[in-house]
C-alpha cells in the first residue's frame, strides 16, 4: 500500500512539498512523515497540518497525492527513482529537476512541471500550464533528459532552452514552443500556437496536427519526405499510452530548418496535406 | 566605555613588530589603547586568546560590492542566486542571497565572517554615487569607501587635452568630494570612451582618444601626478589598457613608464600581464617576471593580484569594451552600459575552467606576481571579486601561498602547456604567517594612506581578527574564532553578533573654488540633471570618517 497525502485543509497560500522526498519518507512511519516541515508562504508547518498521511512506501517506492493539489508546488522535485501518482491536479513545479523514477498525474499540473528535469518520467493526464520541461530563468539549459507526456493541452514556452528529452502534447499548445531550445524533441498533435522555436540551435519540434502555423521569417522550407525516426518515435508514445492521432506516422512532413540568427540547425516538421 | 582585553594570543602585526609575540591587547573606545600599568582588575571583559593567531582586521583595497552595475549583476543572475546559499534571517541578521555577487547585507556578512572588516569598491561612475552610498549603508559591519572612475571622463579629458593643470586638480578635488569617494581610479583611460564612440578601444597607450586630442598616456601622466599634488591618501588606482588581452604586457610597461615616476597602484595586474600575439591564443604566456622585476625596482608603484580561480563567477567591470569581449568569448549573456560623460560598464558571466589553458595560466599568472614581489608591501591579495573570484577564495589563496606542495598538485592536474608558458612550478617561496598578514591587512591599508588600520599599535581602530592555528591553512582562515570591529566582537565562531552597519571613510580634499564655474558651464550644457543635484549631500554620508590627506607635516 502506497504513502497517501491527502489534502484535509486547504490552502490558499501555497504549500511547498519539496522537503517531501520519497528516499527520506519511504523509510518513516506515517507519523514521522507528518512532522516533515513544508513551506506555507513564509511560514514553516507540518504536513499533518494540511494533510492525513497514511500507508508506507516502503514496498512499493510509491507516494499518492490525493485532493486539489493545484496549490501543493514542487511535488516530486528532485526525483531520482519510484513513483509518484497525484490523483486530482498538481501545482507548480511538478518534478522539476528530477533524475529518475516517473510521474503520473491524473489531473491538471500547474507551470514549470518537469523544468530542468534530467531523467525519468512525467505522464499529465489533463493540461499542463506554461513552460513545461523549460529552463529557470537566467539559467542556460531547460530539460536535459528524460520525457513530458502530456494528453491534454499547454502553456506557452514549453522546452525553453531544452537540451535533450522529449516533450509531447496531445492538445493544444501555446506560443514560442522550444525558444531557444538548444537540442531534442517537442511533439504537438493539436492546434499549435505561434512563433515556434524562435533561437532554436538544433532539436525537432513536429506538428502532427491539421493545423499548420506560420512560421518566423527564420525558418527555411528544406523539402517534403515521411521521416523514418518519426515511426520509431510515434510508436514508442503509443507504447507509453499516449494517443497518437490517425495517420500521423505515415504521412507526408514538410520540413522547415532554421532558427538562421542562432545557428539553424533545428528543425519544425509540419503534416503536409 | 568598556575595556576589552585579548590575552594570551600570539600577535601578528607586522606593521609595529618584525615578528609575532605572545602578549594581551587592549581596547577601548573603539580603539586599540596602551596595555595599563596596572592589568589585573582593568578590564571589563577578557578574551582568551591562548593558543590563538591575533591579526588585524582584513582590508580588501579591490571588490565590486555596491551601487548600479553590482546590482545590474545581481538582478542578471538569478541562476547563480538559485543554487546558492542563502543567509537566513536571525536575531542579528537580515536575510540575503550570495552566490558570485552576495546582496548588501550578505556581503557585510560574508566579510566579516572571514575576518575582513574594511573593502572598498573600485568603480563608481560619481552620476550614481548616491545609490552607492544606500548600498553601503546597507552593507553592515565593514568600514567601506569606494573609488571614482576618471580615466573617460569627458572633463578630465577635456583639461588634459587642452594643458590645463589647474583646472584638472580643481575637478579631481571636486568630483571626489561631490561622490564622497575615497581615490581617483582609472579604468583602461581613454579606450571605455573610443568604445563608446566608436565600438572600438584604444590599442595603445599611445592611440588617439576619439574626438579628445588626447591619449591614453597623457591621461595617466597627468591624473597620477595630480592626485600627487592633492595628497590624497591613496594614490592613483589603475587599471590599465588591453585587459586580457595576449600581450598586453608591453601596455602594463608602458603605463608604469607614463607615471613618469609618479605614484601608482596597478589594480588587478595579473589580467594585464600576458605575453603572446593577441590574434593567437596558443601564443598565450606569462610575461610576469619581466613585469615584477620593473616592479620590484620602481618603489613608486604598488599592486595587487586580481587572483583567478576556478569556478563560475561574475565579470563586472567599468571596462566596456571588455565586457563585449568576454562577451564574445564566453558566448553568455552580457550588461553594457553607458553613463553619459564619465563610464562605461559590462557585465557578462563566466567560468574559469581548469581544463583550459588560457584559464590556468591566468591562475598560475596570479600566484606567480605573489610569489615575485620582493617587497610584500607592495602587494595587495584580491580577486578583483567577483570578476577573478570572489573573496570567499582568499583563504584558499592563502593556503596556497603558504604551501608549494598544494600548488604542485593543483599544476600537476592543469593542461601540460602551462609549466612552459610561466615560471610558477619553479618558484619554491612559501609566505610566512606575517607575510599573509602583510598582504591581506597591512599593505593594503598603507596603501590606502589608512593609519589606523592594518596595525595594532596605540591608536588604531580595534578591527581585530582572532584565528585557531590548524594545519590546514585554508580552514584557519575560513573560518575565524573571533571578529572584533570598532572594538565589538562581532563574530564568535561564525554566529554573527549585534554590530554596527560600519563606517564610509572618504575624502574631502580642498579646491580652488573660482574652478566651479567653469565646470557648472560645462555641466549644465551636457548632463542630464542639473548641477546642483549632482554633488551628495553630506548628510547622505551616514556614519563616515573623513580621511585626511597625507599631507606630510602642515
Amino acid at each position: 500500500m502506497p504513502l497517501t497525502f491527502s489534502l484535509r485543509v486547504p490552502s490558499s497560500v501555497p504549500l511547498e512539498v519539496d522537503t517531501v522526498r520519497l528516499e527520506t519518507v519511504r523509510a518513516q512511519l506515517a507519523d514521522d512523515v507528518k512532522a516533515t516541515l513544508i513551506q506555507r508562504g513564509n511560514k514553516q508547518v507540518a504536513v499533518g497540518e494540511f494533510f492525513d498521511v497514511s500507508g508506507s512506501a516502503s514496498d512499493d517506492e510509491t507516494l499518492v497525492w490525493q485532493g486539489d493539489c493545484s496549490r501543493v508546488k514542487l511535488i516530486g522535485t528532485h526525483l531520482s527513482g519510484g513513483t509518484i501518482r497525484v490523483e486530482g491536479d498538481a501545482g507548480m513545479h511538478l518534478g522539476a529537476e528530477m533524475t529518475g523514477g516517473e510521474i503520473i498525474v491524473n489531473g491538471n499540473a500547474g507551470d514549470w512541471a518537469g523544468a530542468e528535469m534530467h531523467g525519468g518520467s512525467i505522464h499529465v493526464r489533463g493540461n499542463a500550464g506554461h513552460l513545461a520541461g523549460s529552463v529557470y530563468r537566467g539559467g542556460r539549459k531547460g530539460m536535459t533528459g528524460g520525457e513530458i507526456l502530456i494528453d491534454g493541452d499547454v502553456g506557452n514556452e514549453i522546452g525553453h532552452a531544452m537540451r535533450r528529452g522529449l516533450i509531447a502534447v496531445g492538445g493544444r499548445a501555446g506560443d514560442a514552443a522550444g525558444v531557444s531550445m538548444i537540442a531534442g524533441t517537442i511533439v504537438i498533435a493539436g492546434e499549435p500556437g505561434i512563433r515556434y522555436g524562435p533561437g532554436m540551435r538544433r532539436g525537432s519540434i513536429v506538428l502532427l496536427g491539421t493545423d499548420t502555423p506560420d512560421l518566423l521569417p527564420t525558418f527555411r522550407y528544406s523539402g517534403t519526405y515521411q521521416p523514418t525516426i518519426l515511426r520509431v518515435l510515434l510508436r514508442h508514445l503509443s507504447q507509453a499510452g499516449w494517443t497518437v492521432p490517425d495517420g500521423a506516422a505515415d504521412a507526408l512532413y514538410h520540413r522547415h530548418h532554421g532558427d538562421f540568427l542562432e545557428l539553424g540547425k533545428g528543425e519544425i516538421l509540419m503534416r503536409a496535406h | 566605555m568598556a575595556t576589552l582585553r585579548i590575552s594570551g594570543g600570539t600577535i601578528v602585526d607586522p606593521a609595529n613588530r618584525a615578528s609575532a609575540v605572545v602578549g594581551d591587547l587592549w581596547i577601548r573606545d573603539g580603539r586599540v589603547i596602551e596595555p595599563p600599568s596596572d592589568p589585573e582588575g582593568s578590564a571589563d571583559r577578557t578574551l582568551d586568546a591562548t593558543g590563538m593567531i591575533v591579526m588585524p582586521g582584513g582590508v580588501d583595497m579591490h571588490c565590486h560590492i555596491a551601487g548600479p552595475k553590482v546590482n545590474a549583476a545581481r538582478k542578471m543572475r538569478p541562476e547563480d542566486k538559485r543554487t546558492s546559499r542563502p543567509v537566513v534571517r536571525t536575531l542579528h541578521t537580515r536575510s540575503g542571497t550570495t552566490g558570485s555577487v552576495p546582496s548588501t547585507f550578505a556581503t557585510g556578512y560574508l566579510y566579516a565572517g572571514l575576518g575582513y572588516t574594511t573593502a572598498f569598491d573600485a568603480a563608481v561612475p560619481p552620476l550614481h554615487a548616491r545609490h552607492v552610498h544606500e548600498e553601503l549603508h546597507d552593507t553592515p559591519i565593514i568600514d567601506k569607501g569606494f573609488y571614482v572612475l576618471m580615466g573617460n571622463n569627458h572633463y578630465v579629458l577635456k583639461q588634459v587635452a587642452a594643458g590645463e593643470p589647474e583646472r584638472l586638480k580643481a575637478y579631481i578635488a571636486w568630483l571626489l568630494n561631490a561622490a564622497g569617494g575615497y581615490a581617483a581610479k582609472l579604468v583602461n583611460p581613454g579606450g571605455v570612451e573610443v568604445w563608446k564612440t566608436t565600438g572600438g578601444n584604444a590599442g595603445s597607450i599611445d592611440d588617439p582618444v576619439t574626438h579628445f586630442n588626447v591619449s591614453p598616456r597623457q591621461i595617466i601622466r597627468e591624473v597620477a601626478r595630480t592626485v600627487q599634488e592633492l595628497q590624497l591618501p591613496h594614490r592613483v588606482h589603475i587599471h590599465c589598457n588591453n585587459l586580457g588581452v595576449p600581450g598586453n604586457w608591453q601596455t602594463t610597461l608602458e603605463t608604469m613608464h607614463a607615471l613618469e615616476g609618479h605614484q601608482g597602484h596597478l589594480t588587478h595586474i595579473q589580467f594585464h600581464s600576458y605575453g603572446g600575439d593577441p590574434n593567437d591564443q596558443h601564443t598565450f604566456c606569462s610575461k610576469v617576471p619581466q613585469l615584477a622585476e620593473y616592479v620590484n625596482s620602481h618603489d613608486n608603484l604598488t599592486i595587487d593580484v586580481g587572483q583567478v580561480m576556478f569556478g563560475e563567477t561574475t565579470s563586472m567591470t567599468g571596462d566596456g569594451p571588455l565586457g563585449y569581449f568576454l562577451h564574445q568569448v564566453f558566448g553568455r549573456k552580457w550588461f553594457s552600459s553607458d553613463t553619459e560623460m564619465e563610464a562605461g560598464c559590462g557585465i557578462v558571466p563566466i567560468e574559469y575552467k581548469d581544463k583550459s589553458l588560457v584559464h590556468a595560466l591566468q591562475w598560475a599568472i596570479g600566484l606567480e606576481w605573489y610569489l615575485l614581489m620582493e617587497d610584500p608591501w607592495r602587494v595587495a591579495m584580491s580577486t578583483d571579486h567577483p570578476n577573478g573570484g570572489s573573496f570567499l577564495a582568499y583563504p584558499e589563496i592563502i593556503a596556497l601561498l603558504m604551501d608549494r606542495g598544494l600548488r604542485k598538485d593543483v599544476l600537476s592536474r592543469l593542461p601540460a602547456g602551462v609549466t612552459d608558458r610561466c615560471t610558477l612550478g619553479d618558484l619554491n617561496r612559501e609566505y610566512t604567517l606575517e607575510e599573509i598578514a602583510i598582504i591581506t591587512r597591512a599593505a593594503p591599508a598603507r596603501m590606502l594612506g589608512l593609519t589606523c588600520k592594518g596595525h595594532l599599535g596605540p591608536g588604531a581602530d580595534a578591527d581585530v581578527t582572532i584565528y585557531q592555528p590548524n594545519d590546514d591553512k585554508q580552514l584557519m582562515f575560513e573560518l575565524p574564532r573571533y571578529v572584533i570591529h570598532a572594538g565589538a566582537v562581532v563574530v564568535d565562531d561564525g554566529q554573527i553578533l549585534p554590530h554596527t552597519d560600519g563606517r564610509l571613510l572618504h575624502v574631502a580634499p580642498s579646491f580652488d573654488a573660482g574652478c566651479v564655474p567653469d565646470i557648472q558651464e560645462w555641466f549644465e550644457d551636457n548632463y542630464s540633471i542639473r548641477f546642483r543635484n549632482y554633488p551628495v549631500d553630506a548628510a547622505y554620508l551616514g556614519p563616515n570618517e573623513l580621511i585626511a590627506s597625507n599631507e606630510p607635516s602642515m
